[in-house]
């Protein structure tokens, strides 16, 4: 009677063990939400197209114009863009983290809402409202120099995004999201805008060589830094003692029990 | 009969499977081996192991219950009498008080002059504490050597600087922040000290002493990572949340005609954690 | 009840056979040293069965595998931190400078064959090692097992925790890393806060001001040699007086058997307890081998070297420190100078409250004896329920432990939950003191609704049989 007991308390301790994984580490953590596939854009190329800046200011006045005001001057409801340039633009759009999909939400990763073509067209558009900074053209190959990436990520941007890029809560409700998902050309582009709480960075301290060799590193680290296994989210310790006292508390105590077994009658 | 036969042989399976594993794992091994596959294989080796002995004994093995007395653990009278006669009568440590006094005073000090060497471990504090490797004169550096630049920046962004000529080392390193002169509230006695909005302060959390490296742009905070403690850049970098007791230390520069920046003498407080007498330096500068 | 005891023995009264090299090898050794009178009283120990005293087992067959990979750990690793360029195999370290600790370590992590296996299972069981040493602890305070005569094993026990503690921190700082470094700053400033003589003590330690060259050299003979014997000699003692004491026993018995203050219902020590526990060691390092290889631990390659300047975020030690980072996130900024005398926001936090908890923590036989009068010795476990105040208070503590290793990740936390790093500091702060007291509190009620409960069913003649 009290040994079944026991093991409910035992059960029900796992089970939270085994929520708190799922949520932080495991399958429900929300950094699985799929992120956009990213090709690089070629602006320059279809910049020159007159039917693509109508195409641009039309989607602007549809879907953009409402909180950042019709020449992109900002409204109570969102900022000022017109010094956002190609870079700003096409990063927020590229990252789903524009348009919100009331005024007010908070700002997050997400689907692209355009396609390419559409994408391309606003990119044009918003980035004729001002001056800003262009696309960066970050450059990834098998050659990059992955040595000189992990160095300047380690000095420029762990400290936020952490040395696993698993992203982290930096404080005032602002979030330095993972890295591993994100595609080289938007990597380059947050560096230069300094999205949301962000600092921005120039050529002078992050060259645009130097932007290709972080990209690259991400990559690295995304696709072939896990020698031991199951990265549980990449977090560190604390996902490491959850998962530690999942062992304990299923495996271990499991065996425990079974073999305190005994042969009745 | 025939259930322990049964038995009997899935052991013996299991025995083998151990065997069998262990000969797979020597063959990765060789072959280079692999982390996942020898996890995979040793855990099945002792598993199987294990599961067999322990089959072995809730399945073939007699384990009656029984029952045993348990004895009082206290030592008959006579036994602690003959106990105490033999420690202190014997050796005559009753009677000879004075003595036995004196052993004690020479082990204790025997005890204080082995313990002595331990104090070679390490230095006593000293003035290192209050100091850093910053001077009237220090050049601001980045961890490469150049020499940071006004313009280099852009506006409501950051860099690691070091003096020239001590790069890297730990209680120097200094975080230069470009900020919008006009939005600065410093102390007004320090308002030579941000050259057209350029302020540096200590990168030492005072609250643990882990590098303050996030920095949330709009806000003009700096969040120290291990326990969040958040610091106004625009305030003389004054604690606003989290365990921080003091301001980072913010450090004299002024702007060369060439436009690199340099230090007016080293910090005013000492940089990092706190401890008890920080408030004795004795006007360094 | 089992039939075994009423089915003839098929095991000890076989004809006698001529001696076997066995039998001569037992003659041998006992002509000389007595030595079968000695294992015979070993092997025919009564112990009484339940799955709950295994607990510790568990704990003490972690620390065997700790120290049979740490051992094989010891022959690679370079407790060394001068600086050498990394020309491993690891492309985005090729040419980076580094420690020889650190080199060493990626050396033995993507070098060594089943290197890598050998660092996972040893860190892993050190993360598995302090559980279930805790849920051990949980088991002894719960059913009152500490209770006279077995105040001392406690003290030991409680000794046995802390150095684990103080191991796995040594440990997980031996790579010299950038997360552990950040570790080990955060030690020295706690050590540094000590009023009077923290600097002195932070530099005798460290040996001079942090980060000094001195420390991977100290903490490898902290890891692998001082706390090791320590421990070794703690787990000696914590055996050698159970063994004495013998088992305590949950109320009740075995089938007709009652048991009793004065016996000890159980089996006997071979072979079955002997295979069982072998067999149970057998599967937890079975578990920890696959978890070994298939769960990475401590990536020390993405974290990469130490370097004073920079930090990685999120930055915790190991969960079972989590606590006490909990206590310094959520610390108050206060940092009075009184007299001269600064008292810095760590030393609260970090030295004062941790002293109080676990001096507690430490003499709880001796305040349980001291309060409720009880000066017995106790044979005879107790169900959580019955010693209700003892429960409310130990699930008040355990709580109290939880929140703040929550807190301890609340920016981990903050990001999964979509809220403020601030708001949760806010709210830790309140749990902290809320939370225990309210499952305190209801802890306490259901165990007294329990032992009601329980009074109401006893049949008079439970009662005339238990003799109370």
């Amino acid at each position: 009677m009290s040994d079944r007991r026991a093991l409910g308390g035992v059960a029900a301790v796992v089970a939270v063990a085994a929520l708190g994984w799922a949520v932080t580490a495991g399958p429900l953590a929300p950094d699985r939400i799929p992120v956009a596939e990213e090709a690089g854009s070629d602006v320059a190329s279809t910049a020159a197209q007159v039917t693509e800046a109508a195409r641009g200011a039309d989607l602007y006045q549809a879907s953009c114009a409402a909180c950042h005001g019709p020449g992109g001057e900002g409204t109570p409801n969102g900022p000022a863009i017109t010094a956002s340039g190609a870079a700003g633009v096409d990063f927020m759009l590229r990252t789903g983290r524009m348009p919100l999909p009331e005024p007010g939400q908070p700002v997050r990763r997400g689907a692209p809402a355009f396609d390419d073509t559409d994408i391309q067209a606003l990119v044009v558009y918003v980035a004729s409202l001002g001056q800003g900074p262009a696309i960066p053209d970050v450059q990834v190959s098998a050659a990059s120099d992955t040595a000189a990436g992990r160095a300047a990520y380690i000095a420029t941007c762990a400290a936020c995004h952490g040395a696993g890029a698993s992203g982290d809560a930096v404080g005032g409700g602002a979030v330095a999201p993972p890295l591993l998902d994100t595609a080289p050309t938007q990597v380059g582009e947050a560096i230069r805008i300094g999205p949301g709480a962000m600092p921005a960075f120039d050529p002078s301290q992050v060259s645009d060589a130097r932007l290709g060799q972080i990209a690259a590193y991400l990559q690295f680290l995304k696709q072939r830094a896990a020698p031991g296994g199951q990265t549980v989210g990449g977090v560190g310790p604390v996902a490491e003692g959850y998962v530690g006292w999942l062992v304990y508390l299923v495996a271990l105590l499991g065996v425990t029990r079974w073999i305190e077994r005994h042969r009745r009658g | 009969m025939r259930a322990q036969r049964r038995i009997e042989l899935v052991i013996a399976g299991l025995f083998a499977v151990t065997a069998l594993s262990g000969v797979a794992l020597l063959a990765v091994y060789i072959l280079g081996g692999q982390t996942q596959v020898e996890g995979i294989l040793l855990g099945i080796a002792l598993g199987s192991l294990g599961l067999g002995v322990v089959l072995w004994a809730q399945e073939l093995m007699d384990t009656p219950i029984v029952i045993e007395e348990r004895q009082s653990a206290t030592s008959s009278p006579a036994e602690a009498a003959d106990f105490q006669a033999a420690l202190t009568e014997e050796a005559g440590f009753t009677r000879r008080r004075m003595l036995v006094g004196m052993l004690l005073a020479a082990f204790a000090g025997l005890g204080a002059a082995l313990a002595i060497p331990v104090l070679s471990l390490g230095p006593a504090p000293g003035r290192e504490q209050f100091t850093t490797s910053w001077r009237k004169g220090s050049r601001l550096v980045l961890g490469d050597g150049t020499p940071v630049r006004a313009g280099d920046l852009p506006v409501d962004s950051l860099v690691t600087v070091f003096p020239e000529d001590a790069i890297g080392v730990t209680d120097s390193q200094t975080l230069l922040i470009r900020v919008p002169p006009d939005l600065l509230r410093l102390d007004p006695a320090r308002a030579a000290w941000a050259p057209g909005g350029y302020v540096a302060y200590s990168k030492i959390c005072t609250h643990a002493g882990c590098p303050v490296g996030l920095f949330r742009a709009t806000e003009r905070k700096l969040i120290c990572p291990c326990h969040q403690s958040t610091f106004d850049v625009l305030a003389g970098a004054a604690p606003v949340f989290g365990p921080a007791g003091r301001p980072l230390p913010q450090l004299p520069i002024h702007m060369e005609a060439d436009g690199t920046f340099v230090a007016d003498g080293d910090f005013p407080d000492p940089v990092g954690p706190s401890f008890w007498n920080l408030t004795s330096r004795g006007g360094a500068g | 009840m089992t039939a075994g005891r009423n089915r003839p023995a098929a095991t000890g009264t076989e004809p006698a056979l001529a001696p076997t090299e066995l039998d001569r090898l037992v003659g041998w050794l006992d002509e000389r040293t007595g030595f079968a009178r000695l294992a015979r009283t070993v092997l025919r120990k009564v112990f009484p069965d339940h799955w709950s005293f295994l607990l510790g087992e568990i704990a003490l067959f972690c620390y065997v595998i700790l120290v049979l990979t740490g051992v094989f750990l010891t022959f690679f690793f370079a407790a060394d931190t001068r600086p050498v360029t990394y020309q491993g195999p690891y492309p985005p370290l090729k040419g980076a400078d580094v420690s020889a600790a650190f080199d060493s370590v990626m050396r033995l992590s993507f070098e060594v064959r089943a290197g890598l296996l050998m660092r996972q299972i040893h860190h892993w069981t050190a993360v598995v090692f302090v559980a279930a040493i805790v849920v051990h602890v949980c088991r002894i305070f719960f059913t009152g097992a500490f209770r006279r005569p077995r105040e001392i094993n406690w003290l030991v026990g409680v000794g046995l925790l802390l150095l684990a503690l103080v191991a796995g921190l040594t440990g997980y700082s031996l790579p010299d890393d950038l997360l552990s470094g950040t570790g080990l700053r955060i030690t020295d400033a706690v050590v540094t806060s000590i009023p009077f003589i923290g600097p002195w003590l932070a530099y005798l330690i460290f040996g001079g001001e942090f980060p000094s060259t001195e420390l991977i050299g100290r903490l490898y003979v902290f890891h692998i040699m001082l706390l090791p014997a320590l421990m070794i000699g703690g787990i000696t003692v914590h055996l050698l007086i159970l063994w004495f004491q013998k088992h305590t026993q949950y109320p009740g018995g075995e089938g007709r058997l009652t048991a009793h203050e004065t016996n000890v219902i159980g089996r006997h020590f071979w072979p079955g307890q002997v295979f069982r526990s072998f067999g149970l060691f057998l599967l937890i390092a079975a578990v920890l081998a696959v978890l070994g290889g298939l769960v990475q631990i401590n990536p020390v390659w993405v974290y990469g070297p130490f370097v004073s300047s920079a930090v990685s975020s999120p930055a915790q030690p190991d969960w079972y420190l989590g606590w006490l980072e909990g206590l310094l996130r959520m610390g108050p900024n206060w940092e009075p100078t009184l007299f001269g005398v600064t008292i810095p926001s760590v030393f609260g936090p970090s030295i004062v409250i941790p002293t109080i908890v676990f001096g507690a923590f430490t003499l709880w036989p001796f305040i349980e004896a001291r309060v409720s009068g009880d000066h017995n010795d106790h044979q005879i476990l107790q169900w959580p329920w019955q010693a209700p105040v003892r429960l409310g208070i130990g699930a008040a503590a355990l709580t109290f432990f939880i929140v703040l290793t929550l807190a301890g990740g609340n920016d981990v936390l903050a990001v999964y939950l979509r809220v403020r790093v601030e708001d949760l500091t806010a709210a830790a702060r309140i749990l902290a003191v809320v939370a225990p007291i309210a499952v305190g509190l209801i802890a306490w009620r259901l165990g007294v609704e329990r032992a009601r409960q329980v009074d109401r069913e006893r049949t008079p003649l439970e009662e005339l049989e238990s003799g109370s």
